[in-house]
């Protein structure tokens, strides 16, 4: 049975016990080895101030110096051993070095580290580490599938990234788009739930496309919609007249693009609010008709049943 | 449901969420108990609205936003216990001798390795004492000839005794360490380093024991032996659960094999650690100490039916955690 190709990204799938999966990204052997290069500044640092502190309470006798002499040697055994396994053990995967950058050990299945796996995957540095500079490690990294060097595979462990919540950031343009008119929307028919996610993910993603591109994704979608929507169909003219020209080197008209944005800001909820004057006629009637609650009748007849015959055609939109 | 009238209804929820779980993962990182109750239900409930969104197709901006919220939510119910009180004590006394015991074969074969070759080395040497320069460099055998006089010289000084128990920590502890994770090299490196060590050994003791040393040598050495010489057989023996795990890997794969086994033989790996640490501060402070020879015996031997009683009784009578 031919199986769908594994996409090629960094992301992880986890399952969990409640029946959900979520997706986390994997960290590359470059962040890693950003978070080692930190990590390693900190021992050196923390060796300095331990080498200050026995200094100063170093006197001339023969056992005040040997004392400083076994501590500075165990303390330069801890750094080089039981910093990261300490760290991983204790903080849930995190040293410092990579709670910096953003990235923490988990075991494959997405739980956290156990005292075991911490220790198995630190001891094996040594190999890892051979012959200089992480060399098999790193080749062991890229050659496995989710960034495992020789510790990882062994306890059963990844680094991933561990991103706090970010601020939802809003999709639209600085310039909101305003929403159509009655007049140019003469069939009344609402684009379904689909249609509009389709519109944000579009409009959320335009912003990383090339003008043109983004008009030329536009002209794809503006063409139905409008033609469902009743709406004046004049703009693709033009954008058929420039298909034959290669690829407009400047922003050229953006016609599709701010139709498009318009029909969003008309019918999408997240633009909704009580402040846009214009917009919260519709949006409120609208609110009230698809819940079904009794607040007022729909506005009309017709509508109604365009919106149940608009849902369908959609879906037979490719006849 | 829609999806405007879907967002407003759980948005306070997510909201709630995320509050008890920066709570959770704050300095404190204590909820109250129907605090945590609550965090349970808030969790399952964001998951069965992750579905919801996946399912209904309602977008990938709530779609990532739920997604990044369960996973911190998972990462928080799911996070493992605090390490218990007293649970280092734990291991010592009771998960690492059960681990020895289960491992029982790799420990033999580890101290077959570490002994037969040292005897063979020995009793060559001891027969022809012109042979030691063949197996060790001399300069090496001069060294050990300086550090056991004919008689047996302590140190006068506490701080070089701290001194030198610093540097046997990290030098032996380390070795041992390493001894241990090259074992994944199909054990290769723990074979190796314990027939190399053996065959030292067993030259050093000869060649000292033909110029009348063996006073000076053994009392220097008894004492922390018990220790430091166990510890070295184990971790090998670790080495070698790691090495056979990719060989022999039985009814798993071979990295499920060296997975399932090497958690366990990480065990010895920490155990023999600990070992050593305590056979530095042995070796550092007492067994160059100026006490009489007899008494260096006697603890010698205390210290060797101690580690004796220890791994072969402690924790007996069912399985390593």
């Amino acid at each position: 049975m031919p199986m769908a190709p594994r996409p090629v990204d960094a992301r992880e799938r986890f399952e969990t016990p409640e029946n959900v999966w979520f997706d986390v990204r994997l960290a590359g052997p470059a962040v890693r080895m950003g978070a080692y290069l930190i990590d390693f500044l900190l021992r050196l640092l923390a060796f300095f101030v331990a080498l200050i502190i026995v200094g100063i309470f170093i006197t001339d006798s023969q056992t005040a110096r040997g004392f400083a002499e076994g501590f500075t040697i165990v303390s330069l055994f801890a750094l080089e051993w039981c910093y990261p396994w300490f760290f991983e053990a204790f903080r849930s995967g995190r040293t410092p070095g990579k709670s910096v950058l953003g990235i923490r050990v988990v075991r494959v299945g997405g739980y956290p580290l156990g005292f075991r796996e911490a220790m198995l995957r630190n001891l094996l540095r040594a190999v890892d580490s051979l012959p200089f500079g992480y060399g098999i490690g790193l080749v062991t990294t890229l050659a496995t599938r989710r960034f495992q060097r020789l510790g990882d595979i062994l306890a059963g462990t990844i680094v991933i990234r561990d991103e706090q919540a970010r601020r939802r950031v809003p999709f639209l343009a600085s310039r909101p788009a305003e929403p159509l008119s009655i007049a140019e929307r003469t069939s009344g028919w609402r684009p379904p739930e689909r249609v509009i996610v389709l519109l944000e993910r579009f409009a959320r993603t335009r912003a990383k496309l090339h003008p043109a591109r983004a008009e030329e994704i536009a002209r794809a979608l503006a063409a139905p919609l409008a033609e469902r929507l009743g709406a004046d169909l004049s703009f693709v003219e033009p954008a058929v007249a420039s298909r034959s020209r290669r690829g407009s080197e400047s922003e050229g008209s953006q016609e599709a693009t701010r139709f498009l944005l318009r029909v969003l800001a008309t019918y999408s909820d997240a633009r909704a609010t009580v402040a846009d004057a214009p917009a919260a006629g519709m949006a409120g009637r609208y609110a009230a008709w698809t819940e079904g609650s009794a607040s007022g009748p729909p506005p009309s007849v017709a509508s109604t049943e365009s919106y149940a015959s608009g849902a369908s055609i959609w879906k037979e939109s490719r006849s | 449901m829609n999806r405007a009238r879907f967002l407003e209804e759980r948005r306070p929820a997510w909201k709630r969420l995320e509050e008890l779980l920066r709570a959770a993962r704050g300095p404190r990182g204590r909820l109250r108990g129907e605090e945590v109750s609550e965090l349970g239900r808030l969790f399952r409930e964001a998951c069965y609205d992750l579905s919801l969104v996946r399912s209904r197709e309602w977008g990938s901006e709530i779609e990532d936003e739920l997604n990044g919220l369960v996973r911190r939510g998972h990462d928080v119910v799911y996070r493992s216990p605090p390490a218990a009180q007293g649970s280092l004590l734990r291991f010592f006394a009771i998960d690492f001798p059960r681990t020895l015991r289960e491992q029982a074969g790799y420990f033999w074969t580890a101290l077959a390795l570490f002994v037969v070759p040292g005897i063979a080395a020995g009793v060559t040497v001891w027969k022809y004492p012109d042979s030691a320069v063949r197996l060790l460099p001399a300069d090496m055998l001069e060294q050990f000839d300086q550090m056991y006089p004919e008689l047996p010289q302590g140190r006068d000084s506490t701080g070089t005794d701290a001194a030198m128990t610093g540097f046997y920590i990290w030098n032996n502890v380390g070795i041992a360490l390493r001894c241990f994770a090259t074992g994944i090299v199909l054990g290769v490196g723990p074979i190796f380093f314990l027939v190399q060590n053996s065959i030292v050994f067993g030259v050093v003791a000869a060649h000292l024991m033909k110029l009348g040393r063996a006073e000076s040598f053994f009392s220097f050495v008894v004492g922390h032996a018990a220790f430091e010489l166990t510890a070295i057989v184990i971790a090998g023996a670790g080495g070698l659960i790691l090495g056979h795990a990719i060989l022999h890997p039985g009814n798993y794969s071979r990295l499920g094999s060296l997975r399932v086994r090497g958690l366990e033989a990480v065990r010895l790996a920490g155990g023999a650690a600990g070992m050593l640490a305590i056979a530095a501060l042995i070796e550092g402070f007492w067994s160059p100490s100026m006490a009489p020879v007899e008494w260096k015996f006697i603890v010698g031997a205390l210290l060797w039916s101690a580690v004796i009683v220890w791994l072969v009784f402690a924790g007996k009578g069912g399985r390593a955690g």
